[in-house]
């Protein structure tokens, strides 16, 4: 038997060359090379860079902790960023203002399913001044699904657990958190873009480490699947968070495809916050009160400039 | 320092009096005789909760005790009378060699468990539910003997020429895996443990302590480095399958329960790398390599 390495996304980090194109060539493609150069070329002129940044902040002799693997994140970023480009024609707008280190990005749920999520990493990815690999909070639920775990935990997205986010900003990472959870994602189309209650959570999390809070609107995820009703019932008894109707599954040869509405992500003043994390409910609340109302703004802000839900 | 270790006929009882005899006195008792002990290492074939132990216990005059718990049937009844005699001794210092597995592989798992972390893991899985009641005894004997020092290590996954069941896993010819599932691992050397021991009875420390090799992987990564071919099944197929040989009464062909493959299962241990300044010896790509010469050479 042959002694081999074992492999994670420990790249070595040389200089030299496209440190993609280098990794390419001694990694089994997943994608032919054809649809690579196309992927590269179309979604950023300095999709290389990028990526080198990236490797280089995320370099390490271990695997990650999380199960985060560089190997196959890097396909999904190329796949996600021709859907963020070309299908969601994506626009974010402030992103200049994330900060450098550790900070929390709290954005408004929906869509059915969490492609808002998939977009805000990828414009932190692609759009972002300083790339930056994003770490969202998934439901627990998430990680009892074949297949999708292992496929969240690749990507570098993490079950919704408060050590899970405190290892994460100590170690100067981005977190992204859904603090409406499930209620948010699977709401009807008759309370699109209304905010649900706010968990706590995210906020104790932000006064341990003082770290920022950044309010995040996404417009134009709430139509891409427009739900007539949620199954509750149904999804208690499948023991799923949530199980909404949207048109999509009424139409023939729809194939679940979301519609194509545009993306519009906008990201607000970084907050800071200050008090003790382990003050009552009711103090926590107030603060998170404040975040929620700044998005609630934004989105109001948000729709009020869209002309149309497609362009 | 006297010392006492429970089954020290075990490999892992072997290893730790192996690394104990050159700096305590050590003795031990097993229920099978001992062979490969050092020549100054005492051992009393019988089972603890014969009344002659109780005797050898009084002569022994020991100052500490290790107990290695098994999950076999009897074991909560061996460590209740193991505890009556700390008791009626007074002997100083307990060193339980708990497991991990207590804490249960669970989806709502922290990445990184603590050693305040409920210890759930025998609510879904009856083969940790053995080892989940010896520590919870443990703890709540402390509260009853405050004069006894209660050390208990949780070491997750030992690998080594030892009998654990992720050895037995690995020594499969096609282990099974999860379907759709790929969790993160931890691995501890054998020999770690056996330092970690020897570190606790030193440091005098009490508490609890999570032991674990530096670094992690997915399990579809230590088995490719391993060059073994898994077969994927359906978790609920390998859950019936499991449930329905431990029903019948026969020998259980999975040896690492199901959720265990399907969920992550590791252990913060900073503390132990704090209090008791432990450091383990062996990274993950060394225990994977001592697994590889294991297998490599006894079974394949």
């Amino acid at each position: 038997m042959e002694k081999s390495e074992i492999k994670g996304n420990e790249k070595n980090v040389t200089s030299g060359g496209s440190l993609l194109d280098e990794w390419l060539s001694t990694n089994e493609p997943i994608l032919p090379e054809p649809i690579l150069k196309f992927a590269k070329r179309a979604l950023a002129p300095d999709f290389d860079r990028r990526i080198e940044l990236i490797m280089k902040r995320y370099h390490s002799d271990e695997f990650d902790p999380f199960g985060f693997d560089f190997n196959f994140a890097v396909y999904v970023v190329l796949i996600a960023g021709l859907v963020y480009r070309y299908y969601f024609r994506v626009k974010t707008i402030g992103i200049e203002k994330l900060p450098q280190g550790p900070f929390i990005l709290v954005a408004n749920h929906s869509g059915q399913i969490p492609i808002d999520g998939a977009m805000i990493a990828t414009g932190l990815m692609l759009d972002s001044e300083e790339p930056r690999l994003l770490r969202s909070m998934v439901e627990k639920w998430a990680a009892t699904l074949p297949f999708i775990n292992t496929f969240f935990s690749r990507c570098g997205q993490i079950v919704g657990k408060p050590e899970n986010i405190n290892l994460l900003l100590s170690r100067g990472e981005a977190v992204l958190v859904f603090p409406e959870g499930s209620k948010g994602i699977v709401k009807p189309f008759s309370r699109a873009y209304i905010l649900q209650e706010f968990g706590m959570g995210f906020m104790r999390v932000a006064l341990t480490h003082h770290c920022p809070v950044v309010p995040v609107a996404v417009i134009g995820a709430e139509e891409q699947y427009p739900s007539l009703a949620n199954l509750e019932r149904i999804a208690q008894a499948l023991r799923m968070p949530g199980l909404p109707l949207p048109i999509q599954s009424l139409i023939p040869f729809a194939f679940f495809l979301p519609l194509p509405t545009k993306y519009r992500i906008y990201f607000g003043e970084p907050m800071t916050f200050k008090g003790n994390p382990d003050d009552d409910d009711g103090i926590i609340e107030e603060k998170v009160r404040v975040v929620r109302r700044t998005i609630q703004t934004m989105i109001q802000k948000g729709l009020e400039e869209r002309k149309h839900i497609f362009w | 320092m006297k010392v006492i270790i429970t089954k020290i006929c075990s490999n892992l009882g072997k290893l730790i009096s192996s690394i104990l005899h050159r700096k305590f006195e050590v003795a031990g008792f097993d229920t099978r005789a001992g062979t490969e002990l050092p020549a100054d290492v005492k051992v009393f074939a019988m089972d603890i909760r014969r009344k002659k132990t109780r005797d050898i216990f009084r002569k022994l005059n020991g100052d500490a005790v290790i107990h290695i718990p098994d999950n076999s049937d009897v074991s909560l009844e061996v460590f209740s009378a193991l505890l009556q005699l700390i008791s009626d001794y007074h002997i100083q210092r307990l060193i339980l060699v708990s497991n991990a597995s207590v804490y249960g592989a669970r989806p709502d798992n922290p990445q990184f468990i603590t050693e305040d972390h409920p210890i759930l893991g025998g609510s879904r899985l009856s083969s940790s539910r053995n080892l989940v009641e010896i520590d919870m005894l443990a703890q709540a004997s402390f509260l009853n003997n405050p004069s006894c020092n209660l050390t208990i290590l949780r070491p997750v996954n030992i690998v080594g020429y030892i009998n654990s069941p992720i050895m037995n896993f690995f020594k499969m010819k096609k282990p099974y895996t999860a379907l759709g599932f790929d969790p993160m691992f931890q691995l501890t050397h054998a020999r770690d443990l056996a330092e970690a021991i020897s570190v606790s009875l030193e440091s005098n420390a009490k508490g609890i302590f999570n032991i674990a090799g530096n670094g992690q992987i997915p399990l579809s990564k230590i088995l490719k480095n391993l060059g073994i071919k898994s077969v994927p099944i359906p978790s609920p197929l390998i859950s019936t399958a499991s449930k329905t040989m431990e029903f019948l009464g026969t020998r259980n062909s999975f040896p690492l329960p199901v959720d265990f493959l399907m969920y992550n299962c590791m252990v913060d241990t900073s503390k132990a790398k704090q209090i008791l300044n432990f450091e383990p010896r062996f990274n993950i790509s060394e225990c994977i390599e001592t697994v590889r010469e294991i297998i490599l050479w006894n079974y394949r």
